[in-house]
C-alpha cells in the first residue's frame, strides 16, 4: 500500500466570538477576528507543505447560530488553496455547522466533500491508487440524540478505513452529549482511524486498534481553553500509524497564578508581572492571560479596591498594546489575601469580629448570596450572569467581599 | 492625672491667685458671678493645652501688665509630679527637682489630643455640652469612641455610603439608566444585538442575490447569441448592397480604359525623366567651362614656383642641430663659472690640509685611518684612560679624607682620656653609697612601723576605756557589742599584718575570735567582757615589746648615717648628700663608656688610612698602562704623537672634513670636463654641415649660425608644400573635366531614346502623350483597388462570382425592407442587456456589500460587553455583599456590643434617671437614641426636654471621660455649673453620681449656686469621698469647707 498523509481537525469556528475578554482595543479585536481563519489557513499550511493527500475536517467548520456570511465565504477562499494543491477536502457536519446550515449558493471548490446526513464513504486516491476509504457522517439538525457510529460501518475491500464524524464519545460532560457514544461502540465499527470533532481539547482516546483522535479545536476561543491548539499529522505507513500535533493557534490562552507575598509596592508588583509576561511571551504570536493574583500581603488592600485594580490591568494592557508577540491580560482574577488571618478575626470580640463571622455564615450559603444579589439586579442579562456563577463563583464574592471590607476596617485603624 | 495645685501669677483680671491644694477627687469652686470663677477655669485649661491656634477670642492680657503666666502642680498616673508652667506663648514642664523636660504638657497628658477635643469631653459648660456631635468629632470618635468597638479611625456610614457610591457607580436599577458602567454595558449590548437582527437575513438574501444574479446571466447569455445571429444577417444584407455597386463601377471603368490604349507603351514617369535629362545636359556643359579655365591658371602657377634642393637634403642635420641648440647655450653659458667653481674648491682642500698640519699632503691625508673600527678602538682606549685616570683621583681623595679622620680619632682619644683622670681624683666610692642608701631606707621603714604601733596602741587603750564604762550594763550587754568586738579584733589583724607583723596580726585574729566564743558560749555576758579586756591587755603587752625592738633598730641606723637624730630634717640633710652621690656615680660610669668607644674609633681610622695608602699606588700603576697603550695606536695609524683624548673627536673630523672637500673637487673637475666636451662636438657637427651645403665653415657664434640655418630650411619646406599642392589640384581638375564631358554625352543619347519611344517628334507632342499615359494608370488602378476591396469583402473569388450571380437576381426593396426590421430588433436587444448589466451591478454591489458581513465583529463586541458585564456584575456583587456583612455586623454590634463610652454614660444616665431610660448608639446613623425602657420605645432628641438633655449630655461626657482613662493618661474633669437645669431631685441624684466619678476621675467644678455646693458637699459625705470647696471672690481663693 503507497504511503500517504493526511490531516485531521475538527471544531474550526471559523468567525466566532472569543469569550472571557475585556477591555479588548480595536488593534486586538481585528487580531482576535483573524485568529480562526489564520488558524484553519495553517492547517491547510500543513496539509499543502507535508503533501497531504486529504484533509478531514471533523464538524463545527464554524457556528451557524452567529449567522456569519463571512465564515463559509472565507472557508470557501481558504479551502481552494488546499483543492488547488491536490488535496481532497472532507466535511463532516457538526451541531454548530449542521448540514442544512451550510449554504447552498456558495458553491464550494470541487474538491470538498461535505458528507451527507446518512454515512457515505469515498475513496482516496494516491497516483491512481485507492490507498483509504474516508466514511463520513454529518449532523442534519443541531441536536442529534443518536448514536451516529452505530449506522457507520467499515467498506469491506478499504486498504484503510477512516471514519469521520462529529460526536461526544463516552458522554464528556463539559460538552454537549450530541451523538453520544462510546469507545466500544468505536470499536466494534472497526475503522482504522477516527477523525472526531466536537471536544476542543486535543486527546487521543485510542492509540491503536482503532486509532480514536479528537483533534480538538484549531483555535482556543474561551477562558478555559488554554494551551497550544492545532490539528493532527495523520502519516500511514503500511498500516501503522504515526500521529504528530501540529499547533495552529495564532493566539494561545494561558492562565498564570502570581502570588503578591512579600511584595510591598505596585511598582514591585509590576516587575514581577513583567517577569512573568516576558517568560509567557511567545516568538510566533499572541498570548491572552487569564492571570490570578493570589497569596497574600501588603498590595491586598490596594488590589481590592476596583479604582487601583483597573489601573494596574489598564497599565499591563498598555504595555502590550501593538505588539506582535503580546501577553494580552484577558482576565484578572483578584484571590488575595491580607496579612491577617480571617480565622484569628473571627475570634475578635469586636466589629471586625461580627463582620467576619457575618461573612463566613454567608459564604455556607450561596443561596442566600444569590438571593440577595438578584435581588438588587433588574435585567434578565445580569440576573443570567448571577444565576450562572455557581456555588464556588458566588462563595468567591463573599471572600472578595470579606477581604474589601477588611481592607477599609483594618487599614483605617 | 491630678491637678494638686494651681499658681496663678496673671491672667486676666486675676492675679497671684494660688489654690495650694487641690482634691484629687472633687474640688468645688463657688464664687458669684464676676468672681473670677470662668477666668480661673480658663487658667487651668489655658496652662494644660494653651490657645487654639489662630484664638481671636479673650487672650486673657494681664490687667497688671505683662503676659499671661502662671503654673500647675499636677499628680501624673505614674507618680511623676510635674509642673506645667505658661508664660504668653512659652510652656514648659518641670520635673519635682527642678529639671526642665523638653516636651509639652499636652503630650505628656494627651499625645494628639488637643484644646478643643478637651474642651469638647472634659472642660464643659452648660453651653459646650449641647448636642451629641461630639461623639462624632474625629479627635473623639478615632481616639475614644470607636476605639473600643473595633472600629478605629473608620467611620462606617462614610464605608456604607462609599460602597453605595461605587455601587450606584456600577449600576442602578432603573432601565433608564445609562451612566453606571453596567447599565452603559447593557445598553451597548441591545444596540448590538438589535443590529445583528437587523442582520439576521443576511444568509438568505446573500442565497437571494446569487439566484436572481444566476437568472441575470443565463437571460444575457440569450440576448447575445440572437444579437450575433440579427448582426450576422444584416452583414450579408450590406454585403449585397456594396457588391451591386461595386460591379457597376467596375464596368464604367473599363469603358474609359479602352479610350487611353495608345498610351500604354509610354514609359513610367517618361514626362519628369525628360525635363530632369535637359536640366542635367545645361548644368554639366557649365560645369565643363569652369573646370577648363581654373585648369590653366594652376599650369601657369606651378611655372612660375623654385624651391632650394639641398637645404632639404640637409634637413635631418639641420634638425638634429636645433634641437641641441638649448643644450649648447647652456654649456656655453655653464663653462666659465663651472671653472671659477674648481678653483675655490681647490683652496678650501688646501685649508684643510693644513689644519690637519703644516705638512699634510693628500697623499698623508690618505693615510690617516678614520675608519669605524679605528675611531671605536680610540674611544675604547680614551675610556680606559679616563676611567684610570678617574680612579686615580678617587684613590688620591680617599687617602686625604681617611688621613685627616685618623687625625680627627687621635685628638678625641686623648681629650676623653684626660677628663677621666681628672673625674677619678674626685668620685665617691661606690660601695659607700650602697650601705649609706639601705641605711636610710631601713630607717625610714622603722620609723613607719613604730607610727603604726603607737597607734594601735592608742586605739586599744579607747576601746578597753569604753569596754570598761559599758561593764555595769553588761548583764544586758547588747547585739551591737558583739559586732564592735568583731570589728575592732579585725581592724587590729588587720593592722599589724599591714606593718608585717603576721604573729601579732594572727594574734589579734585568735583572741577576737575565742572573744567571741567564749561570749557565746558563757550565757553571763559580764564573763565575757572580763575576758575580752584581759586578751586586749595582753595585746597592748606584746606591742609594747615590738616598740622597743623598733627603738633599738632606729638607733643603730642613725648611727650608721652618722645623724644627731631621726628626725625629718635630718633625714632630708641625709637623702640630698646620697643624692649628690648617685649623680657623680653616674657622671663617671658615662666617661667610661665615651672613652672606650674613642679608642674604638682610633683603631677603624688607622686601618682605613693604610688600605687608601694601597689603594693609590695601584691606581697610578694602572693609569700609566692606559695612557702607554694609548700613545701606540696613534703612532700605529699616523695620527699626532701628542694627540690626547679631549682633542681625538675634533682632529678625526677635522680629517673627515678634508676627505670630503677632496671628493667635492674630484667630481667637480669630471663635470667640467663633460661640459667642454659637449661644446667642442657641437661646433664640430655645424662645420661639417656648413661644409656639405658649401657654406663658409669659420663659426665664431655657432648659436647664430644654428638659427640661420634653421629659418632657411623652413623657407624651403614651405615652398615644396606649394609646389606639391598644385600637382594635385591641376590633376584634380583634369580628371574632371574628363567626366563632365562623358556624363554630357550620356545624358544627350537617353534623350533622344525617351522621344523615340514616345513616338514624338520634338517636344509638345512628347508631353501630350504623357499626359494621356497619366489618365491610364489611374483608371487602372481604380479598378484594380475596387476589384481588390470587392474580393476581401465577399471572400474570395469564388464567392464573389457566386454574389455576382446572386446580386444580379436580387430584388432591392425587399432587402431594404429585411434590414431595416433587423435594425430595430438589435436596438431592442441592446437596451435589454444595458437593463441586464445595470441590475447585475447592483446585484454584485449588494453581494459585495453583503460579504463584508460585520456579524463575526458584533458577536465578538458581545462576547466582550458580556465579559464586562461579567466582571462588572461581579465587583458590584463584592460591594452589595461587602455592605450587606457591613450590615450585618452593625445590627449585631448595635444589639450585643454597644461602644463603652455608650455602656458608661447609659450606666449614668441610668443613675441619674433612676432607671427610666436607656443610651443606645447606632452605628450606621452614628447618633444616640434615647429608649424608654418603660414602654421600650426610642425617645428623638428633639422631644429631649432640656433637663434631660443635659442629662444625656453629660452622661456622654462622663462617659467618654471614663473610656478616656481607661485608653490614657486620665485627665481632669472641669465642669461649670452643669446642674442648674435639673430639678432637685436629680440634681441630688447626679450630684452622687458626680462623687461616684471623683472616686477614679478628678472633678473641678465651679458653680455660682451655694445649692449645688451643698449638694455636692453631702454626697461627698455620703459616699466617703474626699472634698475640697473653694470660695473665690475679690480675686481672692478661700477654703470654706
Amino acid at each position: 500500500m503507497e504511503e500517504f498523509c493526511f490531516v485531521h481537525c475538527a471544531d474550526l469556528h471559523l468567525d466566532s466570538p472569543f469569550s472571557g475578554i475585556g477591555g479588548v482595543s480595536s488593534w486586538l479585536a481585528s487580531r482576535l477576528r483573524e485568529a480562526t481563519f489564520n488558524a484553519f489557513s495553517r492547517v491547510v499550511d500543513v496539509a499543502v507543505e507535508n503533501g497531504a493527500a486529504a484533509i478531514l475536517i471533523a464538524g463545527d467548520v464554524f457556528d451557524s447560530e452567529y449567522g456569519s456570511l463571512s465564515a463559509q465565504l472565507r472557508f470557501r477562499h481558504i479551502v481552494s488553496r488546499a483543492t488547488e494543491a491536490g488535496i481532497a477536502v472532507f466535511v463532516a457536519c457538526g451541531n454548530h455547522d449542521p448540514r442544512k446550515d451550510w449554504m447552498s449558493k456558495v458553491r464550494l471548490p470541487d474538491g470538498v466533500h461535505i458528507f451527507a446526513t446518512e454515512p457515505e464513504t469515498r475513496r482516496l486516491v494516491v497516483n491512481g491508487e485507492v490507498v483509504a476509504t474516508i466514511t463520513g457522517v454529518s449532523f442534519g439538525r443541531r441536536a442529534v440524540r443518536t448514536n451516529l457510529v452505530r449506522k457507520m460501518r467499515r467498506p469491506q475491500d478499504s486498504p484503510f478505513a477512516v471514519a469521520v464524524l462529529h460526536c461526544n464519545v463516552g458522554g464528556i460532560r463539559e460538552h454537549d452529549n450530541y451523538a453520544p457514544c462510546t469507545l466500544e461502540d468505536l470499536r466494534s465499527s472497526r475503522f482504522d482511524y477516527y477523525a472526531l470533532g466536537h471536544i476542543h481539547k486535543p486527546q487521543i482516546l485510542s492509540e491503536r486498534d482503532p486509532c480514536v483522535v479528537y483533534s480538538g479545536t484549531t483555535q482556543g476561543r474561551a477562558v478555559d481553553e488554554t494551551g497550544e491548539r492545532g490539528c493532527f499529522l495523520v502519516r500511514v505507513r503500511s498500516g501503522e500509524v504515526l500521529l504528530q500535533f501540529v499547533p495552529t493557534s495564532s493566539v494561545v490562552w494561558q492562565k498564570k497564578s502570581v502570588a503578591i507575598d512579600g511584595l510591598e509596592t505596585v511598582d514591585d508588583l509590576l516587575e514581577r508581572l513583567q517577569d512573568v509576561f516576558d517568560d509567557l511571551r511567545k516568538d510566533n504570536g499572541g498570548v491572552l492571560l487569564h492571570l490570578v493574583l493570589e497569596g497574600s500581603g501588603a498590595l491586598n488592600d490596594m488590589l481590592r479596591r476596583e479604582e487601583d485594580r483597573e489601573d494596574i490591568l489598564e497599565q499591563l494592557r498598555e504595555w502590550e498594546e501593538g505588539r506582535d508577540d503580546f501577553v494580552w491580560t484577558a482576565r484578572l482574577d483578584v484571590k488575595t489575601r491580607g496579612l491577617l488571618d480571617t480565622d484569628e478575626l473571627a475570634q475578635r470580640q469586636d466589629f471586625v469580629g461580627d463582620f467576619v463571622r457575618a461573612a463566613m455564615r454567608l459564604k455556607d450559603d450561596p443561596q442566600k448570596v444569590k438571593d440577595l444579589l438578584l435581588e438588587g439586579l433588574a435585567q434578565r442579562e445580569l440576573r443570567q450572569i448571577v444565576e450562572q456563577m455557581g456555588q464556588d463563583g458566588l462563595r468567591e464574592v463573599v471572600e472578595a467581599a470579606l477581604e474589601l471590607g477588611l481592607s477599609h476596617l483594618l487599614s483605617e485603624g | 492625672m491630678r491637678i494638686e495645685k494651681v499658681q496663678l501669677e496673671a491672667f486676666g483680671a486675676l492675679h497671684n491667685l494660688m489654690v495650694e491644694r487641690l482634691s484629687p477627687h472633687l474640688t468645688v469652686f463657688l464664687g458669684a458671678n464676676e468672681s473670677g470663677k470662668t477666668t480661673l477655669k480658663e487658667f487651668i485649661i489655658w496652662v494644660l493645652f494653651g490657645f487654639e491656634r489662630g484664638h481671636k477670642g479673650n487672650k486673657y492680657e494681664p490687667v497688671v501688665g505683662g503676659r499671661p503666666r502662671g503654673r500647675v502642680v499636677v499628680r501624673m498616673a505614674d507618680g511623676r509630679r510635674l509642673t506645667f508652667e505658661r508664660v504668653g506663648t512659652k510652656e514648659a514642664v518641670f520635673t519635682e527637682k527642678g529639671e526642665r523636660l523638653d516636651v509639652s504638657p499636652s503630650s505628656i497628658m494627651a499625645p494628639g489630643f488637643d484644646r478643643h477635643s478637651f474642651e469638647r469631653v472634659f472642660a464643659v459648660g452648660l453651653d459646650e455640652m449641647q448636642g451629641v456631635d461630639v461623639l462624632t468629632e474625629e479627635g473623639v470618635r478615632t481616639r475614644l469612641f470607636a476605639a473600643g468597638g473595633g472600629l478605629g479611625r473608620l467611620s462606617l456610614a462614610k464605608l456604607m455610603s462609599d460602597l453605595q457610591t461605587a455601587m450606584d457607580r456600577m449600576y442602578k436599577r432603573s432601565r433608564r439608566a445609562t451612566q453606571p458602567k453596567l447599565n452603559s454595558c447593557l445598553s451597548k449590548l441591545h444596540e448590538i444585538r438589535k443590529r445583528l437582527a437587523q442582520s439576521r437575513s443576511l444568509l438568505q438574501d446573500y442565497e437571494q442575490v446569487c439566484a436572481e444574479v444566476e437568472d441575470i446571466r443565463a437571460r444575457q447569455e440569450r440576448l447575445r447569441e440572437e444579437r450575433v445571429a440579427l448582426q450576422r444577417r444584416i452583414s450579408r444584407l450590406e454585403l449585397l448592397g456594396r457588391m451591386r455597386r461595386g460591379l457597376a463601377r467596375l464596368r464604367q471603368l473599363d469603358e474609359e480604359i479602352a479610350k487611353l490604349r495608345h498610351a500604354e507603351q509610354l514609359p513610367a514617369k517618361a514626362e519628369t525623366r525628360f525635363e530632369k535629362l535637359k536640366d542635367r545636359i545645361q548644368t554639366l556643359q557649365r560645369e565643363l567651362d569652369n573646370e577648363v579655365a581654373d585648369l590653366t591658371a594652376k599650369q601657369q602657377e606651378l611655372n612660375k614656383l623654385a624651391v632650394r634642393e639641398e637645404l632639404l637634403q640637409q634637413a635631418q642635420r639641420i634638425e638634429r642641430l636645433r634641437r641641441e641648440r638649448a643644450a649648447l647655450e647652456r654649456s656655453l653659458n655653464d663653462i666659465s663659472e663651472l671653472k671659477e667653481e674648481a678653483k675655490r674648491l681647490r683652496t678650501e682642500l688646501d685649508q684643510a690640509l693644513r689644519q690637519i698640519g703644516p705638512d699634510t699632503t693628500e697623499a698623508l691625508l690618505e693615510k690617516i685611518d678614520i675608519s669605524v673600527v679605528v675611531v671605536d678602538e680610540a674611544q675604547r682606549l680614551m675610556d680606559e684612560l679616563k676611567d684610570a685616570e678617574e680612579r686615580l683621583r678617587q684613590a688620591q681623595n680617599a687617602k686625604e679624607q681617611a688621613e685627616k679622620r685618623l687625625s680627627e680619632a687621635r685628638s678625641n682619644y686623648a681629650s676623653i682620656e684626660q677628663e677621666l683622670k681628672q673625674m677619678l681624683a674626685r668620685a665617691p666610692d661606690e660601695q659607700e653609697f650602697r650601705r649609706r642608701s639601705d641605711a636610710l631606707q631601713n630607717l625610714r621603714t622603722l620609723l613607719a612601723q613604730r607610727g603604726n604601733i603607737e597607734q594601735s596602741l592608742k586605739t586599744l587603750g579607747m576601746t578597753e576605756a569604753a569596754l570598761q564604762r559599758t561593764q555595769p550594763t553588761a548583764s544586758a550587754l547588747p547585739s551591737w557589742l558583739f559586732v564592735l568586738i568583731l570589728v575592732v579584733g579585725l581592724a587590729l589583724a588587720a593592722l599589724l599584718a599591714g606593718v608585717k607583723q603576721y604573729a601579732g596580726a594572727m594574734v589579734a585574729a585568735a583572741a577576737t575570735i575565742s572573744m567571741l566564743l567564749l561570749l557565746r558560749k558563757t550565757s553571763p555576758q559580764k564573763d565575757a567582757l572580763s575576758q575580752v579586756l584581759a586578751n586586749m591587755e595582753s595585746q597592748k603587752e606584746n606591742l609594747r615589746c615590738r616598740l622597743n625592738d623598733i627603738q633599738r633598730q632606729l638607733h643603730a641606723c642613725v648611727e650608721a648615717l652618722q645623724l644627731k637624730t631621726a628626725d625629718e630634717a635630718e633625714l632630708a640633710k641625709a637623702e640630698n648628700a646620697l643624692q649628690q652621690m648617685r649623680e657623680e656615680l653616674e657622671q663617671l660610669r658615662r666617661l667610661k663608656e665615651r672613652l672606650a668607644a674613642a679608642a674604638d674609633e682610633l683603631k677603624k681610622a688607622e686601618k682605613e688610612f693604610n688600605e687608601a695608602d694601597k689603594a693609590l699606588r695601584t691606581a697610578k700603576a694602572r693609569q700609566q698602562q692606559a695612557l702607554d697603550r694609548w700613545r701606540s695606536f696613534l703612532l700605529a695609524h699616523h695620527f699626532p704623537e701628542n694627540l690626547r683624548e679631549q682633542g681625538f673627536s675634533t682632529f678625526v673630523q677635522i680629517v673627515e672634513n678634508a676627505h670630503i672637500k677632496k671628493r667635492n673637487l674630484i667630481q667637480h673637475e669630471k663635470r667640467v670636463q663633460k661640459v667642454q666636451n659637449h661644446i667642442d662636438a657641437t661646433t664640430g657637427e655645424l662645420k661639417a654641415l656648413l661644409s656639405a651645403l658649401g657654406r663658409d665653415t669659420a663659426v665664431t657664434d655657432p648659436l647664430a649660425t644654428i638659427d640661420n640655418l634653421v629659418r632657411d630650411l623652413e623657407e624651403a619646406k614651405t615652398q615644396q608644400a606649394q609646389r606639391e599642392k598644385l600637382q594635385e589640384e591641376i590633376a584634380r581638375i583634369k580628371e574632371k573635366v574628363e567626366r563632365l564631358q562623358k556624363d554630357l554625352r550620356e545624358a544627350g543619347e537617353e534623350l533622344t531614346s525617351l522621344m523615340k519611344a514616345a513616338g514624338a517628334e520634338n517636344e509638345d507632342s512628347f508631353y501630350a502623350v504623357c499626359r494621356d499615359h497619366d489618365t491610364l494608370q489611374s483608371l487602372k488602378e481604380k479598378r484594380a483597388n475596387l476589384m481588390q476591396d470587392l474580393l476581401e469583402d465577399v471572400g474570395g473569388e469564388e464567392a464573389f462570382r457566386r454574389l455576382a450571380e446572386e446580386v444580379e437576381q436580387l430584388d432591392i426593396s425587399q432587402q431594404q425592407q429585411e434590414e431595416t426590421e433587423i435594425r430595430e430588433r438589435l436596438e431592442q436587444i441592446e437596451q435589454e442587456e444595458e437593463e441586464a448589466a445595470r441590475r447585475l451591478g447592483e446585484l454584485q454591489q449588494m453581494m459585495k456589500e453583503l460579504e463584508k458581513d460585520a456579524t463575526g465583529r458584533l458577536h465578538q463586541e458581545i462576547a466582550q460587553i458580556e465579559e464586562e458585564l461579567r466582571e462588572g456584575v461581579k465587583d458590584w456583587a463584592v460591594y452589595a455583599v461587602c455592605r450587606q456583612l457591613l450590615r450585618q455586623a452593625k445590627e449585631i454590634y448595635e444589639k450585643e456590643r454597644q461602644p463603652e463610652v455608650i455602656k458608661y454614660g447609659n450606666d449614668f444616665l441610668s443613675h441619674i434617671t433612676d432607671g427610666r431610660y436607656r443610651l443606645l448608639w447606632s452605628v450606621e446613623g452614628e447618633e444616640v437614641r434615647l429608649e424608654s425602657l418603660s414602654d421600650g420605645t426610642y425617645k428623638e432628641e428633639v422631644k429631649w426636654s432640656s433637663g434631660l438633655a443635659d442629662q444625656v449630655y453629660l452622661s456622654v461626657r462622663l462617659g467618654l471621660a471614663r473610656e478616656w482613662a481607661n485608653l490614657a493618661e486620665p485627665l481632669p474633669l472641669v465642669l461649670d455649673d452643669v446642674l442648674v437645669r435639673f430639678d432637685p431631685q436629680r440634681q441630688r441624684a447626679c450630684a452622687r453620681m458626680l462623687t461616684e466619678v471623683a472616686k477614679s476621675l478628678q472633678i473641678l467644678l465651679f458653680t455660682c449656686h451655694p445649692s449645688t455646693m451643698e449638694h455636692l458637699l453631702q454626697a461627698a459625705r455620703d459616699v466617703g469621698v474626699n472634698a475640697l470647696f473653694y470660695e473665690l471672690s475679690d480675686s481672692s481663693c478661700v477654703t470654706i469647707k
